[in-house]
């Protein structure tokens, strides 16, 4: 098992240095001078040259690689050109908001999901299925930021009920969680269904029932349990895919989290400050994938760590 | 999110903060008992709410010219001079007196002897030349840009300070009235902070820096100490409210939304809400044309067919200003005439009699003099088979967009064919900067001195060295531009300045379009909120009525 | 899936088989109908329109009306006639991408899962970085780099999903390698293209075929959100998520500006999705 993991972790060190090379070689293709974003749009080009020399954008490109992965593998990811704050500090004022937002966007999702999965998989065939799938069918399909701003219409604007920005307190939560946890859920009630609906017709399901025990019980004791396994693969997937959304999702909210700083960043190229995103978000990813697959074996014995 | 245990953590916090206070303000002069006075003005107290689009990138006034760190430095700093809110000419402020010597070159300031800083210590001629030494180190040449041939900063006596330039150089008044890198920084917190200063920031003005919460929101409180306002506001004592909160909300919706539920009091409107909320009852607004020249076309004097004076002034004429004036603004903005804007001491309002009104039909026969023709059954003009195709860059901020795409449309009437180049901001200016352009849109708001006639149009600008975008290297235009910048005779500059501005717009070196009206809405709860009439907010007769 | 090489006639019966299984299934018939409507919509869109999409007029901001269905957007263009135009550049550019990234992750899965060894391994770590970079992550970043076009956009979509293609077709090449009938035919000698195009390919058609589908739907929902963040196809070109970007500002004026691209987008996706789900159901595909 800690070497299953261990193992885990030193393959994950060639993607992350995948992930940096990625980032650093197209943000150093991409036109865009980061100079002249930091000394204005109105400077000099003597201006300019200095800022270059000093944040040594006039060194060669591998020199500029090295500097930066050394640095990272140090724990040490430069300073933001944009702020000349540590890199480091610039993510940590950022990341507890996107998790936050993701953490209820995916507990929403989970509620939301396994609850009306299990519903339309008990309810087969019947009209509350129906309700659900075609909900569910409506959950992947609307554009989520979209659906952000339908939200801000009708829960802030016209009925008030909830606050359209910020992240000052629990109220500014509900709706970035809503527009961000639909999609998710509703794969998620999509998932839960056909598995328990697989599940249902097994052998010891039936022989569950015809032992005569009673229903909710079978449903519980057997049913959800079993069908669990492969939606446990779709909610780690579905966090990557979660984290993703949010930098739309913080855009549609001006919820102060990593996307948002992320999508400044581009824009400025403030190229520490992207490279250090993404390789956290890279990080985070990895880290679910391996929590999901550990969780996994847990769920499902007969899988064994070798 | 707030569990309980995260309470009691913050509580003893907080217990272990009074604390640490209360020591601390036993100790400390700076903390006085309010006057009785004081505690009965109803005026006083409450937190104002005041909605931005956009977060400053630092406080340090150095740093940057983003116009959301001005946003904020103008409310915690002073301007050593300050300028009448209706004539717009220099009056005293932190300098008491200035005078300017008979070559232009020297500038003295003597300063008033009861100003502090945030930090308690004086404002006297040794902290201020500290102040404006710093912009001379390394990584604050964004300021230093703004203030040309500076020779020394020398102290006559304690409260007297001599600017010397290395030559005349006419902008060095405004520059010294300038809102946010002009004004002092605090030394001490300078050096208690060092690179962290930009989150740190002090000075002299009504609030103090409170808290900076990234990607939320900035708080300001109120500066007990401050007894030194402009003469123009009614208070000369320290602010009313307890605390200013600036809030960042990006999207223009949602900080509309806001607004409307009270979350926030202040906020500038997009020109598509301003008619909902002008019969609001609950709401005034302010507007005021917005400082330089909102929108216009860069023409691109290297590249073919822009050199030829025709094909500019065919497409001068060929633009229907008002009906983009509708649609990108949404008719609220005024027409430009020239490269500067008339709220802008130095405004000639000659060009608005020689500037170019829509004119299809000259702007057909000018490029039909220019050989570019209509063959009959087609609608791009060609000349020797070559059609007349060039590219608009510009960036998508939010009237841009739709400013370029009634462009578009309008020179397509006259048979030329636009294809419509859309980058990131640092890309374009990249791409200006190599002169890849044959035009583009571009806009400025920050400068308020003729001089910008010099930075944009010089030829020593031009090639990517300043902000010459049109490529032009006129030695007429030369001569003009760098008389205005070094005739100290206000009469005498304005004259050059007049000059330089006729030629612009007769040469049709550029294509101005509007000057956005800014609005502002003020919840009805805010009383003693101005604006002056260069767009400044004068907010220290602002207080809280609720 | 069942793997048995075919003759003509068992893929005849099987071809009706999932046709008549997808026409039972009523939800993707409906879906069916509904993208019929917008092909044709789109595929007509010049003869069909009412307006001139690009065509500026005095009209500006009109409520929908007779004359107007969707009413008229800030510069005074027709919005239905831009929505009929925009589905062209949305139904494009779902189509386009899911087609860069189906074909270039069908070619890499096929040799990572028929080769196997250093270059499966070279490939799917490449696909894992590809996959740590979140997809939309990934086509902010290369339509930054690449520039704002609609080329681009359909580039930078296509190869964000390539991995999932990669990932499913080597798992379904390894199983088919397996299979007894590919062992015969490679021990009759039969070459590896040919046994790849012949045998190997034809049997893991069905599940690249509903991964494709639902592609084309997650695409659109790509490109409406990158163009939502300014990173769409330049002006004025019609597209649905640029015109919803673009009338953020006009909600409460003229709610038709955001209503209608929306709730097209939303239509649109929702038709391909249940489309897509027929198909799975038809052609019962296992896919995670």
């Amino acid at each position: 098992m800690t070497t299953y993991v261990l193992r885990r972790l030193l393959s994950a060190l060639p993607v992350l240095i995948g992930v940096s090379v990625l980032v650093f070689g197209m943000l150093h293709l991409a036109p865009g001078d980061p100079a002249r974003l930091i000394a204005g749009d109105e400077a000099e080009a003597a201006v300019l040259e200095e800022w270059r020399e000093r944040l040594g954008l006039n060194d060669p490109l591998p020199t500029q690689y090295w500097r930066f992965i050394s640095g990272a593998l140090r724990g040490d990811l430069g300073h933001s050109l944009r702020t000349n704050r540590p890199v480091a500090r610039e993510i940590a004022d950022r990341i507890a908001p996107t998790l936050q937002l993701a953490a209820a966007g995916m507990s929403l999702a989970i509620l939301l999901g396994l609850g009306s999965g299990t519903i339309a998989a008990v309810f087969h065939r019947r009209s509350l299925d129906n309700v659900v799938m075609v909900g569910a069918m409506l959950g992947v399909s609307i554009p989520g930021f979209w659906f952000g701003l339908l939200l801000i219409f009708l829960f802030a604007v016209t009925l008030g009920w909830f606050p359209s920005s910020g992240a000052a307190t629990l109220r500014h939560l509900v709706l970035p969680t809503i527009a961000l946890g639909v999609r998710a859920a509703a794969i998620l009630a999509r998932m839960t269904r056909s598995s328990m609906l697989e599940v249902i017709r097994r052998d010891f399901v039936r022989t569950a029932r015809a032992k005569g025990l009673n229903e909710r019980t079978v449903i519980y004791r057997h049913v959800l349990k079993n069908s669990l396994i492969p939606v446990v693969t779709i909610i780690g997937l579905q966090f990557g895919a979660l984290l993703a959304g949010t930098i739309i999702i913080e855009q549609v909210f001006t919820w102060p989290g990593l996307g948002t700083l992320l999508l400044h960043s581009l824009n400025a190229r403030d190229y520490p400050l992207v490279q250090g995103i993404v390789l956290y978000i890279a990080l985070g990813y990895l880290a679910v994938n391996l929590a999901v697959d550990l969780l996994y074996g847990y769920l499902d014995p007969r899988i064994r760590y070798d | 999110m707030f569990s309980h245990k995260m309470c009691r953590c913050a509580a003893m916090f907080a217990a272990i903060a009074i604390i640490a206070i209360a020591a601390f303000g036993c100790a400390s002069p700076a903390t006085e008992e309010p006057t009785p006075e004081e505690e009965v003005d109803e005026r006083r107290g409450g937190t104002v709410v005041i909605g931005y689009s956009e977060e400053p990138p630092t406080l340090d006034a150095h740093a940057t010219t983003a116009a959301a760190t001005v946003g904020v430095l103008d409310r915690i700093g002073d301007p050593v001079l300050e300028r009448n809110p209706e004539t717009g000419d220099f009056i005293p402020h932190l300098a008491e007196e200035w005078d300017i010597s008979d070559d232009g070159k020297t500038l003295t300031l003597s300063l008033r002897e009861d100003v502090i800083f945030h930090s308690g210590i004086p404002l006297n001629a040794e902290t201020l030349k500290e102040s404006w030494s710093r912009i001379l180190e390394p990584g604050h040449e964004v300021a230093l840009g703004r203030m040309g041939p500076l020779g020394e900063l020398v102290i006559e006596d304690d409260y007297t300070l001599r600017i010397e330039m290395e030559e005349p150089f006419a902008p060095l008044m405004n520059w010294v009235s300038w809102r946010s890198w002009a004004q002092p920084v605090d030394p001490e917190m300078v050096e208690e902070f060092g690179d962290d200063y930009g989150r740190n920031p002090g000075s002299v003005g009504p609030y103090r820096f409170d808290e900076w919460t990234t990607g939320q929101n900035i708080r300001l409180v109120r500066n007990e100490e401050y007894a030194w306002a402009p003469s123009f506001y009614e208070n000369q004592g320290a602010a009313y409210p307890d605390a200013l909160e600036l809030r960042y909300i990006m999207e223009d919706a949602t900080r509309v939304a806001a607004l409307e539920t009270g979350e926030i009091h202040i906020t500038s409107l997009p020109s598509t809400e301003v008619d909902r909320f002008k019969d609001d009852p609950d709401f005034e607004i302010f507007s005021y044309p917005r400082g330089g020249v909102s929108m216009h076309v860069l023409f691109n004097h290297e590249r073919e067919p822009m050199d030829d004076l025709r094909v500019r002034q065919a497409l001068s004429y060929a633009i229907n200003k008002p009906a983009i004036i509708d649609v990108a603004a949404d008719g609220r903005a005024e027409e430009a005439h020239g490269p500067l804007p008339p709220t802008m001491w130095g405004y000639w309002d000659g060009v608005e009699q020689i500037s170019y009104s829509h004119d299809l039909e000259r702007a057909g026969e000018l490029l039909d003099d220019a050989g570019w023709t209509l063959e009959s059954g087609n609608s791009v003009r060609t000349r020797d088979g070559e059609p007349l195709e060039i590219t608009l860059y510009l960036t998508s901020f939010d009237h841009w967009v739709l400013t370029a795409e009634m462009l578009q449309a309008q020179w397509r009437e006259l048979g030329v064919d636009v294809q419509i180049e859309n980058y990131e901001w640092g890309t374009v200016l990249e791409y200006l900067a190599d002169g890849r352009h044959h035009t583009a849109l571009m806009g400025y708001s920050t400068s308020n001195d003729p001089d910008w006639l010099y930075r944009v149009f010089h030829s020593s600008q031009a090639g990517g060295a300043g902000i010459n975008r049109h490529h032009i290297r006129d030695d007429e235009l030369d001569r003009l531009v760098e008389k205005q910048r070094h005739t100290m005779d206000p009469e005498q500059r304005l004259e050059y300045a007049a000059e330089a501005q006729r030629f612009v717009v007769e040469q049709a070196v550029q294509a101005p379009i509007y000057i956005l009206t800014e609005y502002v809405a003020v919840n009805q709860n805010v009383e003693g909120f101005a604006i002056d009439h260069r767009g400044n907010w004068l907010l220290h007769d602002m207080w809280l009525n609720d | 899936m069942k793997t048995e090489p075919r003759d003509d006639e068992q893929t005849f019966s099987r071809a009706r088989h999932v046709f008549t299984s997808f026409l039972k299934h009523r939800g993707a018939l409906v879906g069916a109908l509904i993208l019929v409507l917008f092909i044709i919509s789109a595929a007509g869109a010049p003869w069909l329109v009412p307006y001139d999409p690009y065509d500026v007029s005095a009209e500006r901001l009109q409520a929908p009306s007779s004359e107007h269905l969707f009413g008229t957007d800030p510069l005074g263009r027709d919005v239905f006639s831009r929505i009929m135009y925009g589905g062209r550049v949305s139904l494009q550019v779902g189509l386009v991408s899911v087609g860069i990234a189906a074909i270039t992750g069908t070619i890499l899965g096929l040799i990572a899962g028929y080769v196997e060894g250093h270059v499966d391994n070279v490939i799917m770590r490449a696909m894992d970085v590809l996959l740590a970079f979140p997809g939309i992550l990934l086509a902010i970043v290369i339509v930054a780099v690449l520039g704002p076009s609609l080329t681009n956009l359909m580039i930078a979509i296509g190869i964000a999903s390539i991995p999932m293609y990669t990932r499913l077709v080597r798992g379904s090449t390894l199983a088919a390698k397996q299979e007894e009938y590919v062992l015969a035919a490679r021990a009759q000698g039969m070459g590896d293209a040919r046994l790849i195009l012949r045998h190997i390919l034809p049997n893991i058609a069905s599940p690249i075929i509903v991964l494709s589908t639902l592609g084309v739907a997650s695409a659109i929902l790509s490109a409406a959100a990158l163009s939502f963040l300014g990173l769409g196809p330049p002006p004025p070109t019609a597209e649905w998520g640029s015109m919803l970007a673009g009338s953020r500002a006009y909600i409460r004026r003229a709610w038709w500006l955001v209503a209608f691209p929306g709730t097209t987008i939303t239509l649109c996706v929702l038709a391909i999705n249940m489309v897509g789900d027929g198909l799975r159901d038809a052609l019962d595909p296992q896919l995670d």
